[in-house]
């Protein structure tokens, strides 16, 4: 399903930066890949180059068969708004929109009813078990709350991949594992998982970790 | 639609932002609506002058009479130098007019007359007086100025003039009907009608005033009592047009009126109506220019400002980007919303000051009432679109290019994105 060769990538401000230096790897369909490494090992590089939110410097990439790299901006999002998710770190809520309105965000360009687009986002906030707070704004739920509705603006459109850096780097222990075990639950129903994480304990719900460090894939092992 | 209704639920959201640049870009169009409107309606005075005018303007000069003795004896003197204006070579004929509000004895109490009057005055400084008669007292050589005025009198003896109707009076007053002065007794008989939409000159200026609707007015021959009586004279003196041959000397003309007046103890000049159509297209020139330069002054202000306010609106909004672009949105899409955004506060600030001027106009009594509201109407709106989206392609362009220039990996994820 994704196919890196050689992914390379250079950040030009002030002195040129090597993110990555030559990444190749196979991610199928309906993994669990946890991908680790320090900070500035360019783990989050790596994920925005699979997320289609930024085109690598060299090297070739593949998704479902289909070579993506150096392609448009706008090709890009509609590959972004069909396939892929984002789970980020500090939730990227917008405060002051409700929490259905903030899940809503990737239905908007879709064509469908207003009914169904409620029925959908409903449909995800009560997988994620937050239904009752639809109303509520962001800014006036919990941490964990927060990576709930994030996690259900993941799947209401219906993305196959879905991509988390450091999904539970801004919550306690209790949050963090209950987050853990949503994403086991999509995975579980066939979504494919690519998380990053610095911590072992949530690298372990993976079913496969990849360790980077200066840009290069050091281990890349089954859990 | 979807690019609209986004930018609907930004406007509403930052309800305070919004207010503020509705403002300013209210007051900046309101400035500029004016400046149109009133540079407009100056031209659209010179287009309707020339439109009604029926003479070579190159060939009527203007009587400009600068000093009075207002005694009764100095009518006569008035009557003597229309007579050697007459004689004087190259004058093909000289005529006056003035129009004034008088009573007709049997219209006084005529209710039939009244109602159909009343309307006609709606608007005048004859607003309280529905009874009155605007009677235009004109030589018969001046009848000819404007187009579709009624081309001649039938031949009359002074005790009885005749009289032109309106055609909205034809049913109550059919020809032959007397009517009398009610203050000088003057006898006057209907025979003939005004053709509907004919225009006249306002007494105060040809050019410079609006022409007025001579459809509820009446015309006739100036009576006797009116060329003996020096305050109906005075008034007439600045309505006293001469006519030339076609071959007449201008300037000799010209020195001639001068110089007559200057033996009798008053003074006079003339101009050529073309020369005092040129000077207030000049003047009106000059006006539009300033008008238009302050206008635009404001409007640069205004986009400066919505610019500044845009710019500062999307460094603020990075996250949101970020956020709608790792969820499919392009670029583009972004800077739709926020053109989207201007067009809307651009939008609304035009219809509002377009209507605000327009009601002003309306309950206004402003002696170029009709005039400004006919520019206002057909030439201000077509500006006034185009003012919108002048306003919204100029403050959008900055803050687009900015926005296509965001990478969206830097956006959404916050602190750890350049991991």
């Amino acid at each position: 399903m994704i196919e890196l060769k050689n992914i390379c990538k250079e950040y030009h401000s002030g002195g040129t930066v090597k993110a990555l230096k030559g990444i190749s790897l196979k991610i199928r369909r309906g993994e669990f890949v946890a991908v680790m490494g320090a900070s500035g090992s360019g783990k989050t590089t790596l994920l925005n180059i699979i997320g289609c939110m930024d085109n690598p410097t060299s090297g070739s990439y593949f998704l479902d068969g289909r070579q993506v790299d150096n392609t448009s901006a706008g090709q890009m999002a509609r590959i972004r708004g069909k396939k892929i998710a984002f789970v980020f770190q500090h939730f990227a809520l917008i405060e002051d929109y409700t929490v259905l309105e903030n899940v809503m965000i990737p239905l908007i360009k879709q064509k469908i009813s207003a009914k169904d687009r409620k029925d959908r986002v409903v449909k995800a906030l009560e997988q994620v078990g937050i239904a009752d707070l639809a109303g509520k704004k962001a800014s006036d739920i919990s941490g964990g709350q927060k990576q709930r509705a994030a996690i259900a603006r993941a799947i209401v459109c219906g993305a196959e991949i879905i991509l988390a850096d450091e999904p539970t780097g801004a919550l306690d222990s209790d949050s963090g594992r209950q987050v853990m075990r949503l994403f086991q639950q999509l995975n579980n129903q066939g979504k494919t998982v690519i998380m990053i994480t610095h911590d072992a304990n949530v690298a372990a719900f993976a079913h496969r970790i990849i360790t980077i460090s200066d840009g290069r894939i050091i281990k890349d092992e089954k859990n | 639609m979807k690019t609209v209704w986004l930018a609907v639920r930004e406007l509403k959201r930052k309800k305070l932002f919004s207010a503020l640049l509705f403002a300013v870009c209210t007051a900046a169009m309101y400035a500029v609506l004016s400046a149109v409107t009133n540079s407009t309606a100056t031209v659209y005075q010179s287009k309707i002058f020339r439109e009604n005018i029926a003479v070579d303007m190159d060939r009527v000069l203007r009587l400009d009479y600068h000093s009075s003795r207002e005694t009764e004896s100095f009518a006569g003197v008035i009557q003597q130098y229309l007579r050697y204006i007459e004689s004087i070579p190259g004058v093909q004929s000289v005529g006056q007019f003035d129009m004034t509000g008088m009573y007709f004895l049997q219209l006084k109490d005529n209710e039939k007359y009244m109602q159909i009057n009343k309307p006609l005055v709606k608007d005048t400084k004859y607003e309280n007086y529905p009874a009155i008669t605007q009677l235009l007292c004109a030589d018969e050589s001046v009848l000819g100025l404007f187009k579709d005025s009624i081309g001649g009198y039938e031949k009359y003896d002074d005790d009885c003039l005749p009289l032109y109707a309106g055609q909205v009076f034809e049913d109550i007053l059919p020809l032959g009907t007397s009517l009398t002065d009610e203050r000088t007794g003057q006898n006057y008989k209907i025979t003939g009608y005004i053709p509907r939409n004919s225009m006249w000159a306002d007494e105060n200026d040809l050019i410079r005033f609006p022409l007025i609707s001579l459809d509820g007015c009446f015309i006739a021959p100036v009576s006797r009592q009116g060329r003996q009586d020096i305050i109906t004279q005075l008034s007439m003196l600045h309505n006293t047009y001469i006519f030339l041959e076609d071959d007449a000397d201008v300037k000799q003309v010209k020195k001639r009126l001068s110089s007559w007046p200057r033996r009798h103890g008053f003074s006079a000049s003339a101009n050529l109506l073309s020369e005092e159509y040129q000077a207030y297209t000049a003047e009106t020139d000059m006006y539009t220019k300033v008008h238009i330069f302050l206008a635009l002054f404001v409007l640069f202000m205004a986009e400066v400002c919505v610019i500044s306010a845009f710019m500062t609106n999307i460094l603020l909004k990075k996250k949101r980007y970020g956020i709608f672009m790792a969820n499919g949105f392009t670029h583009w899409d972004m800077a739709a919303e926020m053109l989207a955004e201007i067009m809307i506060i651009s939008t609304v600030s035009g219809v509002v000051s377009w209507i605000t001027k327009l009601i002003q106009l309306k309950i206004g009594d402003d002696m170029f009432k009709n005039i400004l509201l006919a520019a206002h109407v057909r030439f201000t709106l077509p500006v006034c679109a185009g003012a919108v989206l002048v306003v919204a392609v100029v403050s959008a362009f900055l803050p687009s290019v900015k926005i296509l220039k965001y990478q969206p990996a830097r956006l959404a994820g916050g602190v750890n994105c350049d991991d």
